[in-house]
């Protein structure tokens, strides 16, 4: 069993070897043209799986600019809808792509599970300089470059100006007022609720704790720590439990069915989202054109402007390609490229690079098509937002499983004893377990 | 035994060929679809990834015997969840069964009228595929968007369908509601085979419509009823789409490992570990490989045991 699943793969790893190296050679006799002198002029056809908005169009335009690579892309469900399960099992079954998109939270599952590639070999660690500090952080673990940012995800606050208007209202810059504001609402409208808190989103759970300050998983001396026991993810437990448990806060999750109906109603204020939820709100409301304002995320009073994010997402070489070297030039032309944000910008508005440089041309492009969103522009508020994104926050080698696990401990939360808090801790336990068992070192 | 290996005659030869002959697509098909996947499953389960540091070097595969199966057993996730598949059976079998030998013997009962309408009407359900079932019971369990929530709420009803304690009725009756009419027809079916003449006699010794059904048919379709009521059970361990379903809705306490089979799903597509997920459902398949011949069991003592008193 051992010899025979691992021997194709050693197999598969030598000839992307080989050909990396011929792919080198030949570059270095055909001064610079690159694969497209092998074999004459036909280009590389390379493989890409996505469940992206507007990525056609970014491939589009790559193929379109690009006469030694093509590539072909193929829509999967979202990751964690089964897109994820159905790249672990295509990479097992070798007959994977050659490039993918993974969000932030499960790089670190792909690479453990060795289902993606390092890009180092290929200039990945070259790369650096583009990304702010969190976002590279997120990427390069363990001494390795595990993916190029695409799109990130600093939270914003989407609200309703109409409605903050009705109630005499102004736009919570913290958190106390938040609560403030969810009580006012409730109590002119019983039907109507500030925002959502789910407890079957633990990815918000997280991306707000994240905003608090706290950092769930480290890696001191080479070990996961697993840690939910700061004062932060306290201080966000206990701040979210009388609301969600008083239903002044709606307990469904954003974008789903219910949540849908009451946004199209105008029962919810205010959104905690993405730069990309700004799409979302657009196609899933369209009648509330104009009536839609962005505003940093409300702060914890005394404590320095933080912030967290939800959602955003890099690409990836998987497993078993063989043509590292070109899957690399799409990634990097894709995940930095005026070309690629102006291909993409228009289709899934909001969509925020992660390369500094490109986001001038995001915002250009967001300004001046949209216009379903008043006041401050969503790139202005999401800059500032992503200077403040706490630097400590890692991920856990296991998100899928982790964040899946947080969700079915926060389930029962709201009848059960101890609420959010409670949950956390079991939640902490189960995922300290998940990786000892798994044979990971392990303190705390 | 020589006597047969040695030289058996050459027409029972060529007979036994043409037995095998026909018998061959059967252990052909068994051994494709159903041997080689469990055997594939054992062997999954005995190997399982381990990890070393922090994980950053990959994995490799080891030799863990039974640990996957010992963990199983030590895991609160796969007990609860059998212990509720297990109370879901108890609650959902008897009421399918008693409903749905209810509508078969109406049916049959010469009362009823236009039989065939019924019949194709209490199928119609079946024919909706299970998870667009689960779709559709879940849109009318979610409150702000069903008709039925609101209108119980307008007669003073506040169900939530979702919260944990009712959670397991709602599945319960996308099931009945789904399976009810298959099992009726099947029964009814079952019910045709009634000799016509035993019907005639019990009419003559004065048995009314409900004495005729409870002494004479319900007895004489035991063995339908014992076959619906096992796949019910079968079905009832494998409960799989309607929690899947279920969970992605609004404030659902339906979690990841809900059932048996949603944790081996989880452990196999959330967490890539597949020699826990194959254990567990190997685990699962001798639950139910014990519960059917626990089941056989009974009925053929009980049905001897009538025949002796029959004779």
């Amino acid at each position: 069993m051992h010899i025979s699943d691992t021997q194709p793969a050693a197999r598969r790893r030598i000839a992307a070897a080989l050909s990396a190296v011929c792919c080198l050679l030949l570059a270095a006799c055909g001064s610079g043209s690159g694969a497209a002198s092998i074999g004459g002029n036909r280009p590389t056809t390379i493989t890409y799986w996505t469940w992206l908005g507007g990525m056609q169009q970014v491939v589009d335009r790559f193929n379109a600019t690009h006469s030694d690579v093509h590539v072909v892309l193929s829509k999967i469900p979202a990751g964690t809808s089964g897109g994820y399960s159905k790249m672990f099992t295509a990479v097992r079954a070798g007959n994977a792509p050659d490039a993918a998109t993974v969000e932030y939270p499960e790089l670190p599952a792909f690479a453990t599970q060795g289902a993606i590639q390092d890009l180092t070999p290929y200039g990945g660690a070259d790369l650096r300089s583009r990304y702010p500090a969190w976002v590279w952080g997120m990427v390069d673990q363990g001494g390795k470059v595990w993916g190029l940012p695409r799109d990130i995800a600093p939270m914003v606050l989407y609200y309703r100006t109409d409605l903050l208007a009705q109630y005499g209202l102004t736009v919570p810059t913290t958190w106390e007022q938040y609560a403030a504001a969810a009580r006012t609402i409730h109590r002119r409208d019983p039907k109507a609720v500030i925002g959502a808190f789910s407890t079957g989103d633990s990815a918000l759970l997280a991306g707000l704790a994240w905003q608090a300050g706290a950092q769930w998983f480290s890696t001191p001396g080479d070990s996961w720590k697993v840690s939910t026991q700061d004062a932060a993810s306290s201080r966000v437990a206990a701040f979210w439990q009388p609301l969600v448990g008083g239903g002044l806060v709606a307990n469904e999750p954003a974008y789903a069915q219910q949540w849908t109906a009451d946004l199209q109603a105008g029962n919810l204020v205010t959104a905690i989202g993405g730069p990309w939820s700004a799409a979302y709100l657009q196609r899933l409301a369209p009648k509330a054109a104009g009536k839609w304002a962005v505003a940093p995320m409300p702060q914890w009073p005394g404590q320095a402007a933080g912030d967290g994010t939800n959602g955003g997402s890099t690409m990836v070489l998987l497993k078993g390609s063989k043509h590292p070297k070109q899957v690399m030039e799409f990634l990097d032309w894709v995940s930095n490229s005026p070309d690629s944000i102006k291909a993409v910008e228009p289709v899934s508005p909001g969509a925020y690079p992660a390369a500094l440089a490109d986001i001038p041309v995001a915002k250009q492009v967001f300004d001046s098509t949209q216009t379903y969103y008043t006041g401050t522009s969503l790139f202005d508020v999401a800059a500032q937002a992503s200077t403040t994104v706490g630097t400590g926050w890692q991920w856990g080698p296991d998100m899928a499983q982790s964040l899946s696990d947080l969700n079915d401990a926060l389930a029962g939360s709201m009848t059960g004893p101890g609420g959010l808090r409670a949950a956390m801790d079991s939640w902490e336990r189960t995922t300290r377990a998940d990786l000892r068992e798994r044979g990971m070192n392990v303190s705390g | 035994m020589s006597a047969l290996t040695a030289s058996p005659p050459p027409a029972r030869r060529r007979r036994r060929l043409h037995i095998a002959l026909l018998l061959a697509p059967f252990y052909l098909l068994f051994a494709v679809a159903f041997v080689a996947p469990l055997g594939y499953g054992l062997v999954l389960s005995l190997f399982r990834e381990r990890f070393t540091g922090l994980g950053w070097n990959g994995s490799h595969l080891v030799f863990a015997g039974f640990h996957d199966y010992a963990r199983a057993l030590q895991d609160s996730r796969f007990l609860d969840g059998l212990g509720r598949v297990l109370l879901y059976a108890v609650v959902d079998v008897p009421l399918m069964l008693a409903i749905a030998l209810v509508l078969a013997l109406l049916l049959d009962s010469a009362l009823t009228t236009a039989r065939r309408f019924f019949q194709a009407l209490l199928l119609l359900p079946h024919f909706v595929p299970g998870l667009i079932a689960a779709l559709i019971w879940v849109y009318l369990y979610t409150p702000g968007l069903s008709p039925l929530t609101s209108w119980l709420n307008d007669i003073g009803l506040h169900i939530d369908f979702f919260s944990s304690g009712s959670v397991l009725g709602s599945i319960i009756n996308i099931s009945l509601w789904q399976w009810i009419g298959y099992n009726s027809v099947l029964l009814y079916v079952a019910l045709q085979s009634v000799s016509p003449s035993v019907l005639e006699a019990a009419r003559l010794d004065g048995a009314g419509e409900i004495r005729t059904a409870l002494s004479i048919k319900v007895p004489h379709i035991r063995p339908a009823l014992v076959v619906s009521g096992l796949f019910t059970v079968i079905g009832s361990l494998q409960l799989f789409t309607e929690p899947k379903i279920l969970q992605g809705s609004a404030g659902s306490t339906v979690t990841a490992s809900w059932t048996p089979n949603l944790l081996a799903f989880s452990e196999a597509f959330n967490s890539n570990d597949y020699s826990y997920a194959a254990a567990i459902s190997l685990l699962l398949a001798a639950v139910a490989g014990v519960l059917s011949l626990l089941a056989m069991k009974l009925v053929g003592r009980v049905d001897r045991s009538s025949q002796e008193a029959d004779s």
